[in-house]
């Protein structure tokens, strides 16, 4: 991990997760881990989709106009969700086309080896 | 929010499950004595091709994640490739649990070669004695084959399922190195007496003593241990297990069967709970959102006769199927309760009017218990 504040990082959803909204917030899966991840609240979800049209985390919570007060809070939840792999530094900070969040990368078997945070429902 | 806050608005239900379980047949090569849907024969009015893949189109559409495919044996369906690919060229990954019977090598070739795919292979023994007098003469030999010809098609971490019963509640640890040993992933789940379980229950669950040997056990294990959520009822001990820890039928999950019913969950194949079917006119979309039974789940449950007890917010009253087939009253104790509340409730239990499960597709021959292979302290 980089010794960059959150705040500067060029961030994404990875591409392995699906987002579905939710009155709560939203379900994130992560096809790969097949962790699912509950994100509590709206405007962090709001956050966490913009990511990708935006060169740093700063400049998202602007754009989402997040003031900067509540900046602390949302970067603790950034930094939880790149944790559990819902979220990951981009490659390239140059903005890409817009990553649509069903997208998933299909040469990823070894992904399926991580298997600590698998949640069952049923 | 809180953990406690998100779980009461799970509670309420979402717009769609989180994941469901799909039975595709009730054909199976086997007849385990605590199958939760009484499965053997094939039902004519099993769902079609189409008819399934249309499922599949709605569960797209609502952005279900994954599903949790069984039976009876879901390989003894012809089109079974057919609809792991379509489902999984539609991102809905898919777990399915089997016997193992039908994965030769050149199956697990195949399956190791699909993305998204989780394999659970049903094993409720340590060794062919423990797990063949529950699951059948020669089915130990079947599930350790599958697992040999998997781990030989290098598929990766398969997942060796186990239903806990008094005969091998005490093999946890063995099972641990079993699934070590394959670099495969273990998940323990509770026995519910539903299906012909209903029958065998009573002299197959576990005692008191050995769930709290299963709760110490899970404590220590669970992390790398997947449950299906199913031991919640054993948080009345203490320290909450991994997991939401509360029941998701009809909530957060449901079952679809074979001939396309829609229950609320898969160990309650009763009248009672059936919500409707993905043949009716709004197919399965209109189920869960509208049907009577699913909005009365997600109702606040009464506790009952818990209201008392201490236990009942980590315990939330256990599972309403354990309870349904023991025939004890839903806003009351599991019959496993921890703290030994049902005790007294399930001895006075008229066995003779305890409800039956409203289908049974079981062969003609009759399933009994095997010789039991352990002693019961």
């Amino acid at each position: 991990m980089t010794e960059q504040p959150t705040l500067d990082l060029a961030l994404e959803l990875d591409p392995q997760v699906a987002v579905r909204p939710e009155p709560f917030g939203a379900l994130a899966y992560h096809y790969g881990n097949r962790r699912l991840v509950f994100m509590k609240h709206p405007d962090v979800v709001a956050v966490a989709t913009a990511l990708s049209e935006h060169d740093s985390l700063a400049a998202t919570l602007t754009a989402c106009g997040v003031t900067e007060a509540r900046w602390p809070s949302f970067e603790k939840a950034i930094v939880s969700l790149m944790e559990s792999h819902v979220i990951r530094q981009r490659a390239q900070p140059r903005v890409q086309a817009t990553a649509r969040s069903s997208d998933r990368a299909s040469d990823d078997r070894g992904d399926r080896s991580v298997s600590g945070g698998e949640q069952e429902i049923q | 929010m809180s953990a406690q806050t998100l779980v009461s608005q799970l509670k309420h239900g979402l717009d769609a499950p989180i994941c469901l379980t799909w039975e595709l047949t009730y054909a199976c090569n086997l007849a385990c004595v605590h199958c939760l849907s009484s499965s053997g024969q094939r039902d004519d009015r099993e769902l079609s091709t189409a008819e399934a893949k249309r499922v599949l189109d709605e569960l797209k559409a609502l952005q279900v994640f994954y599903i949790n495919i069984g039976g009876g044996e879901p390989m003894i369906r012809r089109d079974f490739f057919e609809l792991l690919e379509y489902s999984i060229g539609n991102d809905i990954g898919v777990k399915f649990s089997t016997n193992g019977a039908f994965i030769d090598q050149a199956k697990a070739e195949r399956l190791a070669a699909m993305d998204y795919l989780d394999i659970q292979i049903s094993l409720d023994g340590l060794d062919a004695v423990t797990n063949d007098a529950v699951r059948g003469e020669g089915s130990y030999a079947l599930a350790r084959r599958a697992m040999d010809n998997l781990a030989a098609a290098n598929f990766g971490p398969f997942k060796i399922s186990i239903v806990v019963t008094r005969h091998n509640a005490d093999q946890l640890d063995g099972f641990k190195a079993l699934a070590d040993s394959y670099g495969a992933q273990l998940r323990v789940t509770r026995l519910r007496p539903s299906g012909r379980g209903v029958d065998t229950w009573p002299e197959l669950h576990p005692t008191n003593l050995q769930q709290h040997q299963i709760y110490r056990w899970l404590l220590a294990n669970g992390d790398n241990v997947l449950t299906g959520d199913s031991f919640f009822h054993l948080n009345a001990l203490g320290e909450s297990l991994p997991g939401l820890n509360m029941c998701g039928a009809g909530r957060v999950v449901c079952l679809i069967d074979p001939v396309g019913d829609v229950y609320a969950c898969p160990f309650v194949i009763h009248d009672q709970f059936k919500a409707g079917s993905v043949r009716d006119p709004g197919g399965f979309a209109t189920v869960w959102k509208e049907s009577a039974l699913f909005e009365e789940l997600r109702e606040p449950e009464s506790a009952g006769a818990c209201t008392s007890c201490g236990s009942y917010d980590a315990c939330q009253g256990g599972c309403m199927a354990a309870k349904f087939f023991t025939g004890l009253p839903l806003d009351g104790p599991d019959p496993e309760c921890a703290q030994g509340h049902a005790e007294q409730a399930l001895l006075a239990i008229d066995r003779a009017v305890v409800p039956a499960p409203s289908l049974d597709h079981s062969k003609p021959t009759p399933v009994r218990l095997g010789r039991k292979p352990v002693p019961v302290r």
